[in-house]
């Protein structure tokens, strides 16, 4: 998994690559622990995820905790999105295609 | 050293050269004292008569006439005279009466003060007792001469004395006349003489002795030591100069014994050394074949996976052996085994091995037909085998979607089978061992197995073990022990005829390789025992994505099969997940089975409903499986949890 970070003004848009699984969520996890606390909103883009487990559900949540809400899904695949779905994450987070 | 040889010769010489000069001094001490006494006799006897010859002049009444003090005075001067030219002591004159009287007629002495004594005590007219008379006087009475030594001791000091008979004019002993000769002078003049005479002997013998010393020193004690330095300082790993030794005689030839000695233990160890370098040279060799030997065949091997159960391993005996297996799945989807052995030890035997391995694995990918492989590889052996090596070789092809097994011998122990609850030796053609002839003639046989059947490939190894007893191990003890306890896996069988042989031959050393290879039919299911660690989740993501090619769903399932390890792996405290996987039908069944603690995932309410915002702190896992698999199935079996999803592929 690779997670690439990218800055344009207080936006943050972090790039999630690859398996999202147990052995590499930590890596999410230490990315978001590291923004700096004046970003004003934070973008996931999932464009080139393969899969995701529960512990990386658990790095989604922890984000949208830690932004007060300003979490930003971007480029869901679809097999990405089925999971989000089951997990109810469709109705809770601001997910775009 | 305790003993020195110089310190006893110094000792002995010394010892040699007191009693020496102790009796140069005896015989000088006789010699000097029997010649001062016949100085002193002859002497004091001279000076006696010549007393006597003056006496006689006037006449012995004239001289003790009382009267007459003149002539008195004047013979008393002239014997004093005589007394001091013959260096006596005391000259005396004296008669005796009765039988022990003496009368004294005169007495002189040289030295002033004596004399004043002697005219004083010993004038004319005195009388002294004189009991008894000595031997001299008495033989004097009778005008004889004796020699008896007379020594005085008296107030007038010590002195030798000598007698002699004072004879009148018609020859008549009348007196005696007795000169005194001074003790200590005497004894002196021995002294001196003796220790004039003595010195220059004592001297003359110490040095003949020093220079015996010096001798047996230089000629004996140095070289010895020499020789002994040499030798307590002795290093074999170099030679060194020849050794200096000052002489021609024995000791010379003990020196050159020695270096004729040494120089044959230099040489003696030289060719030690080479004959060791020679040897570790083969053993580093020797190494190097046995490490490519078990580089070629693994001492143990395990595998399970589309449907085929293997396991495998080696035990060489102490030499590098010529037995081996391989295990291997073809292109085609079958799976191949094969065992064998070569009729070679040592690194000729492991380099026959490694070829006949090679070939069989090459040929076998190639052709993927048993018999067809085995004639030719026979046929290559021949061709490229001078040493006139041979491999007897079993090898056995699955299919593992239905069990069908075509297998080939060349002249291999003939294989357990494992079938339908039963075990038996599978008769196949006994073929013959590669590399013998060309066209051996090798042909395929058949047979069918069903789930959970499988094979017992070995060598002689096992059949062959000896025991203390001297028996061999037998085909009978090796069906026995898989007929008592059939085997269900193959680790099970192979594990059981290592510690059933390895028990057999308990104290014996091993002989021969000891081969086995075990593979059972297992009919598309995987099974394999994994740690409780994440890192081995890759094997069952493996495993799954292997078995659900292209299939839409593979990841779903995945997603699944990971939430279910993860739990086991974090809550449970298992010591082992027994993970198994089937696929057929467009179904994936997949089976946990962990040690840890009673759980049951699906008892508890459905969490789908769970708050998103305690999401984070976990328990979606549960939740996700039960969306994403098609069953789910957990039951507590002889204390294992065991957990059976069930996917569409």
């Amino acid at each position: 998994m690779a997670v690439q970070k990218i800055t344009k003004g207080t936006e943050v848009t972090l790039k999630v690559d690859g398996w999202l699984d147990t052995q590499s969520s930590p890596e999410l996890e230490k990315a978001v622990s590291e923004l700096e606390s004046n970003v004003g909103s934070l973008v996931l883009d999932l464009e080139k995820l393969e899969y995701i487990s529960s512990a990386g559900l658990r790095q989604i949540v922890a984000a949208h905790k830690k932004m007060n809400g300003k979490l930003t899904l971007r480029h869901v695949q679809p097999d990405i999105m089925s999971v989000l779905s089951m997990a109810g994450f469709d109705k809770r987070l601001h997910i775009e295609a | 050293m305790k003993h020195s040889i110089q310190k006893e010769i110094i000792v002995v010489l010394a010892l040699e050269l007191i009693a020496v000069i102790a009796a140069c001094a005896l015989v000088t001490y006789r010699n000097f004292y029997s010649s001062a006494l016949k100085t002193s006799r002859d002497d004091s006897r001279n000076a006696a008569k010549a007393a006597g010859t003056i006496i006689s002049e006037y006449g012995l009444d004239a001289v003790t006439d009382p009267e007459n003090k003149e002539l008195y005075g004047k013979i008393r001067r002239r014997l004093r005279a005589i007394c001091k030219a013959f260096e006596l002591d005391y000259l005396y004159i004296y008669t005796i009466e009765g039988n022990d009287e003496c009368h004294y007629i005169m007495a002189v002495a040289s030295k002033d003060e004596n004399d004043r004594i002697a005219a004083e005590r010993l004038g004319l007219g005195t009388i002294r007792d004189c009991h008894p008379l000595h031997a001299q006087e008495q033989a004097a009475i009778k005008g004889e001469i004796s020699d008896e030594l007379l020594i005085l001791r008296n107030e007038f000091g010590g002195d030798m004395t000598w007698i002699v008979p004072f004879f009148d004019n018609n020859g008549k002993a009348r007196a005696l006349i007795g000169a005194d000769d001074a003790l200590y002078l005497y004894n002196a003049g021995i002294t001196r003489h003796f220790f004039v005479a003595l010195i220059p002997i004592s001297l003359l013998i110490f040095i003949a002795h020093m220079v015996l010393f010096f001798i047996i020193h230089r000629r004996i004690v140095t070289p010895v030591k020499t020789i002994a330095n040499r030798m307590r300082t002795f290093d074999p790993s170099h030679e060194e100069e020849p050794l200096q030794v000052n002489s021609q005689d024995e000791m010379r030839s003990i020196a050159e014994a020695f270096e004729k000695m040494s120089h044959d233990i230099h040489l003696y160890i030289e060719n030690i050394a080479s004959i060791t370098s020679e040897r570790e040279q083969s053993r580093a060799q020797l190494d190097v074949a046995r490490k490519i030997q078990y580089g070629m065949v693994p001492a143990s091997f395990s595998e399970n996976r589309n449907g085929v159960d293997v396991s495998a391993l080696m035990q060489p005996a102490k030499e590098v052996g010529g037995d081996f297996y391989d295990a291997f799945t073809l292109e085609n989807g079958n799976y191949c085994a094969l065992i064998g052995d070569v009729s070679g030890k040592g690194v000729g035997g492991a380099l026959f091995m490694a070829l006949t391995k090679s070939i069989l694995r090459d040929r076998m990918k190639q052709i993927m037909d048993p018999a067809a492989v085995l004639n030719k590889v026979n046929d290559d052996l021949c061709a490229q085998n001078p040493e006139g090596m041979f491999a007897t070789v079993f090898v056995l092809v699955i299919d593992p979607k239905t069990g069908v097994v075509t297998y080939a011998n060349a002249g291999h122990n003939a294989p357990l089978l494992i079938s339908g609850g039963e075990v038996s030796f599978l008769n196949p053609e006994p073929g013959i061992a590669l590399g013998l002839f060309e066209d051996a003639g090798i042909r395929n046989g058949n047979l069918t197995l069903k789930k959970g059947e499988g094979f017992l490939l070995y060598t002689d190894g096992v059949t062959e073990a000896v025991n203390t007893e001297k028996a061999f191990y037998g085909a009978e003890r090796l069906l026995s022990l898989l007929k008592n306890n059939t085997p269900k896996e193959s680790s099970a069988a192979v594990n059981a005829v290592k510690n059933s042989v390895e028990e057999f031959f308990t104290g014996c050393d091993q002989f021969d390789d000891i081969t086995v290879l075990s593979l059972f039919f297992r009919s598309g299911e995987t099974v394999c025992e994994l740690k409780p660690a994440l890192e081995d989740f890759r094997i069952v993501k493996q495993t799954v994505t292997e078995k659900c090619p292209g299939s839409p769903n593979a990841k779903k399932a995945l997603l699944a099969c990971e939430e279910a390890f993860v739990n086991i792996v974090s809550y449970s405290g298992a010591s082992y997940i027994k993970f198994s996987c089937s696929a057929g039908g467009g179904i994936l069944t997949v089976t946990l089975k962990d040690n840890g603690i009673r759980f049951d995932p699906f008892a508890g309410e459905s969490s789908a409903e769970k708050d998103f915002e305690s999401f984070d702190k976990g328990g979606m896992g549960i939740s996700l499986i039960k969306q994403i698999a098609e069953k789910t199935e957990w039951r507590f079996e002889n204390g294992n949890n065991v957990l059976t999803l069930t996917f569409k592929i």
